[in-house]
């Protein structure tokens, strides 16, 4: 028997051109090589999709690559992640699983009170394969309470458990996230095809596996790739869990201090930087921090700088400048390196005034508040009644919230 | 009000009352003396037969009785000659407007001796963070009237629990967490060397409490589904956290140091990959020092060497790459936070949990440190540790580790020791007289009765024997935050855990 194992590859989380092609391209490779290696079938650990209804031209393009692979009488599972699920609205997963494209699974049956995630198994191989989809806010921890144990232990042959939820045992020096603990996990299986944690974890002890992002096109995560963090997914044969680099491109990572500095002498120190380095194909994180000693933030010529660099062959520019301060205006606008961040940060700055018991739960209400504010994002759809849609609203709100059953009695 | 006895002779240190016929006192009883707008309580420390008949009289009464010769020559058993004379220790004074302390007079000379009733008690309040130990108690009877300590002076000056081993030191440590847990005001940190405090299966345990999910957290080798795994990452241990654990000798330190000073994070791990090249540049260090601490290291986080010479993890609770590098700063925030963090130990050596609790505490010390010099420690959380039958931490390295420090310093910063024991006397008395709260439980060891009698806030001289007949459940609370030794009793955790469990409601308040 022999299966891939990828996860949070995010179509369609980049809107740059180039970065596009790129993560596109990356996708036909991994599934090329898959192919070529002749895999039974592949698993993806959710977030297939960066958004549970993407840009229709990013699911033509991985359409067209899942094909290929499905034609052959192989077979795609996956999970929902945390960005492809929605509580309230169809997902692009289910439109695709209704295609016959790919076969989602773990979809939840109860049984004595117990959850028992549907088992699939692999017509080729006999592999038993279930898992637990992955929800906003990692609403899906309490799932794994209820799970029937000693339903999955008895069960004989291959098992594969498959999960979008990070592990907090796993978790590293300033990563913050509220996971499942690892005892969590039902015993007994395989192969644990772990996802939602973006960077590649091995744990062959107790078979915990994540590859991480396969494809890296913004925020952290593009950092960390360029800062060495390898980038692919795993062929699994027989027990042997083989690693398969994809890097999708090469990358430089400067940080400039501009504590000091007037933003006319920040401009040269950036210039000298482009002049002195080969950007060529490369994706550039350039970080700019301090504060500036003369002149306005907005006196640095970051658009030049961008075009400089893009004309150079650059494949990317991703400018973070998020702590840099001019010393004649201190207040400033809520810049970050992505709009995610810069989201997370006016929510941080809006609930830094309270007081909580734990700082934890600093976190929580972030995160709450910023899924309550994504999912208030729909707009009203055509001829809907305005009191259908401000239902509809109040339904999303008290999905996301999670307190939707217990106001349902 | 049932009337025992009346005073007959004694003073300010004691006093002798005539027993009431068929009264049945009992050593611990406590007694109450009102006289005016005064009253007296008293605790009986003996109890023996007095006559004022002829002894030749009585052996000849007793030998017609047992040798069965006519006629007896019986005494009447209303005979006023005949009588047990009862010793009383002083406990309180209690002035008419509820004010107590010490006694300063003594009652009337014939004043009648009372038994105790829970009003007499009145005077207690309950005190803000408030900690439940027990009901008060006279003799074997529990009154009921729960006893209650305030929590941050208790644990911030630390306590111990002392008793021989079925005296239920495990079942008061569990009974008054189970407390703390309702409130969340105290971040707890226990290193469970018997596994019975989370409970398994069936068996009662903190598991149990309502709260659990929110005031709970247990990390254990091999968890209950939604427990921890206890995994620490060797980045997380510090040397200090191996000083006071282990021996080491002067030079082990230095390597230690040496190789903290150049690898930092990574000292352990550089310590034990087995390099002969880079290790000759270490010049300081000898070869054979090198070699006895990677030997006892190794020993201690059961690693093993690689063929390559690079270390390798063997045992899954600690590891060098990829897991339990927030383990320690979780649980410092899980005790920040006001939890219960449990540490199954029973699964892993005594030293290896020691070193975790070390660095545990290591980082809460640092926290709150930090917050005393912001001024922010006034809003955080009291801090207790509880150490269970660790004499030799507490005992004869106590000045090279973090709980020594604790034990001196540690009520600056409100982290406090709970110190849990069968053997107090090994204990120096340094830390002992730093030890503010001792829970005294019964002990036939002589030894030791007079070492915790020697260092109790209050005087205990008179107690020997009742503490040598305290029953399971039974002590003393002995305490510079209380103004007298407090007989309680306290309930069995089961009974507590049980009747919780039926219905969720404050059995004790």
């Amino acid at each position: 028997m022999k299966f891939a194992h990828m996860s949070d590859i995010h179509l369609g989380a980049t809107t740059e051109p180039r970065l596009r092609e790129l993560e596109i391209s990356t996708l036909n490779r991994a599934f090329q090589i898959c192919m070529d290696r002749d895999v039974d079938f592949i698993i993806i650990s959710g977030d297939l999709f960066h958004v549970n209804i993407p840009d229709l031209f990013i699911v033509k393009e991985a359409v067209k690559i899942m094909k290929r692979f499905v034609d052959r009488g192989r077979k795609i599972y996956l999970v929902y992640g945390s960005h492809d699920y929605s509580p309230n609205a169809t997902s692009i997963v289910d439109i695709l699983e209704e295609a016959g494209l790919i076969k989602r699974v773990g979809k939840p049956s109860f049984s004595n009170g117990k959850l028992r995630p549907e088992i699939i198994v692999d017509e080729r191989t006999g592999a038993m394969i279930t898992g637990i989809s992955g929800r906003k806010l990692s609403l899906e921890r309490d799932y794994f309470r209820y799970l029937d144990r000693e339903y999955f232990s008895s069960l004989k042959g291959y098992k594969i458990f498959v999960f979008h939820s990070a592990i907090e045992e796993l978790k590293r020096k300033g990563e913050y996230y509220e996971g499942i603990a690892s005892s969590d996990l039902p015993n007994g299986f395989d192969y644990y095809a772990g996802g939602h944690l973006h960077r590649r974890v091995e744990d062959p002890r107790r078979k915990i596996f994540y590859p991480g992002p396969l494809f890296t096109g913004w925020g952290i995560d593009l950092e960390n790739t360029i800062k060495g963090e390898r980038r692919g997914f795993f062929i699994v044969e027989d027990g042997r869990v083989e690693f398969l680099d994809l890097t999708p491109f090469q990358g430089i990572y400067k940080e400039i201090d501009a504590t000091g500095l007037s933003a006319f002498e920040l401009n040269s120190k950036i210039k000298n930087f482009i002049e002195n380095t080969d950007v060529r194909d490369k994706v550039i994180v350039l970080k700019v921090f301090g504060v500036l000693s003369r002149g306005k933030t907005s006196d640095v010529e970051f658009s030049r700088i961008r075009e400089e660099i893009m004309r150079r062959g650059a494949l990317y520019l991703h400018l973070n400048r998020s702590q840099l301060r001019s010393k004649e205006f201190e207040s400033s606008t809520p810049i970050g390196e992505d709009i995610q961040k810069i989201e997370e940060n006016i929510f941080k700055e809006a609930v830094s005034n309270r007081k909580f018991s734990e700082s934890k739960l600093i976190n929580e209400v972030v995160a709450l508040s910023r899924a309550l504010f994504n999912q208030l994002k729909v707009q009203k759809k055509e001829g809907e009644r305005e009191a259908d849609y401000e239902k509809r609203m109040e339904e999303i709100a008290l999905e996301v919230l999670g307190i939707k059953d217990l106001l349902s009695g | 009000m049932e009337i025992v006895g009346s005073i007959v002779a004694g003073g300010s240190d004691y006093l002798i009352i005539r027993e009431k016929k068929g009264s049945s006192l009992e050593l611990g009883e406590l007694l109450a003396v009102e006289d005016g707008d005064k009253k007296y309580l008293y605790v009986v420390s003996s109890i023996e037969y007095k006559s004022i008949l002829d002894e030749n009289r009585l052996y000849t009464s007793a030998g017609t009785i047992i040798e069965g010769i006519n006629p007896k020559l019986e005494i009447p058993e209303d005979d006023l000659k005949l009588f047990r004379k009862v010793t009383l220790v002083p406990l309180l004074e209690v002035l008419n407007n509820n004010i107590y302390r010490a006694p300063r007079s003594i009652p009337s000379f014939l004043s009648k001796v009372r038994r105790i009733e829970s009003s007499d008690f009145s005077f207690l309040e309950i005190p803000k963070n408030r900690i439940f130990l027990g009901k008060i108690r006279s003799g074997s009877k529990a009154l009921d009237l729960n006893y209650y300590m305030n929590g941050e002076e208790m644990l911030s000056h630390h306590v111990i629990i002392a008793a021989q081993t079925g005296r239920g030191k495990s079942n008061m440590v569990k009974v008054m967490l189970w407390e703390i847990m309702n409130y969340s005001n105290f971040g707890i940190l226990i290193l469970d060397v018997h596994n019975e405090y989370f409970g398994y299966g069936t068996q009662k345990g903190l598991k149990d409490h309502p709260r659990a999910d929110k005031a709970l957290v247990y990390y254990s080798k091999s968890p209950p589904p939604g427990q921890n795994k206890l995994v620490v990452n060797l980045k997380s241990i510090e040397p200090e956290d191996l000083l006071g654990i282990i021996e080491l000798s002067e030079p082990q330190k230095d390597a230690i140091n040496i190789f903290a000073r150049d690898y930092k994070r990574e000292w352990l791990k550089e310590l034990l990959r087995e390099d002969p090249e880079r290790d000759k540049e270490f010049k300081k260090i000898h070869a054979s020092t090198l070699r006895a601490l990677r030997r006892k290291l190794g020993n201690l986080f059961r690693i093993r060497i690689l063929e390559d010479g690079e270390p390798y993890c063997e045992d899954d609770v600690f590891c060098f790459e990829g897991a339990g590098e927030t383990t320690i700063s979780d649980i410092a925030d899980a005790l920040e936070g006001g939890k219960v963090v449990i540490i199954d130990g029973s699964t892993i050596p005594d030293e290896t949990g020691l070193i975790i609790m070390s660095a545990v505490m290591r980082e809460v010390f640092n926290r709150y440190e930090r917050y005393k010099n912001e001024g922010l420690l006034r809003d955080k959380v009291q801090i207790g540790v509880v150490l269970e039958e660790a004499p030799r931490i507490l005992g004869e390295l106590y000045d090279k580790n973090i709980f020594g420090r604790i034990a001196r310093e540690g009520r600056k910063f409100k982290i406090g020791l709970i110190a849990v024991t069968q053997m107090a006397s090994v204990i120096p008395d340094e830390i002992l007289a730093n030890i503010g709260t001792k829970i005294i439980m019964g002990n036939e060891m002589q030894k030791e009765r007079r070492k915790l009698i020697e260092n109790s806030p209050q005087d205990l001289s008179a107690y020997n024997y009742i503490i040598a007949g305290l029953e399971k459940g039974e002590s003393i609370v002995t305490s510079i935050f209380s103004k007298f030794p407090v007989p309680i009793y306290t309930p069995l955790f089961d009974d507590i855990a049980t009747k919780r469990a039926d219905k969720f409601e404050p059995v004790f308040f």
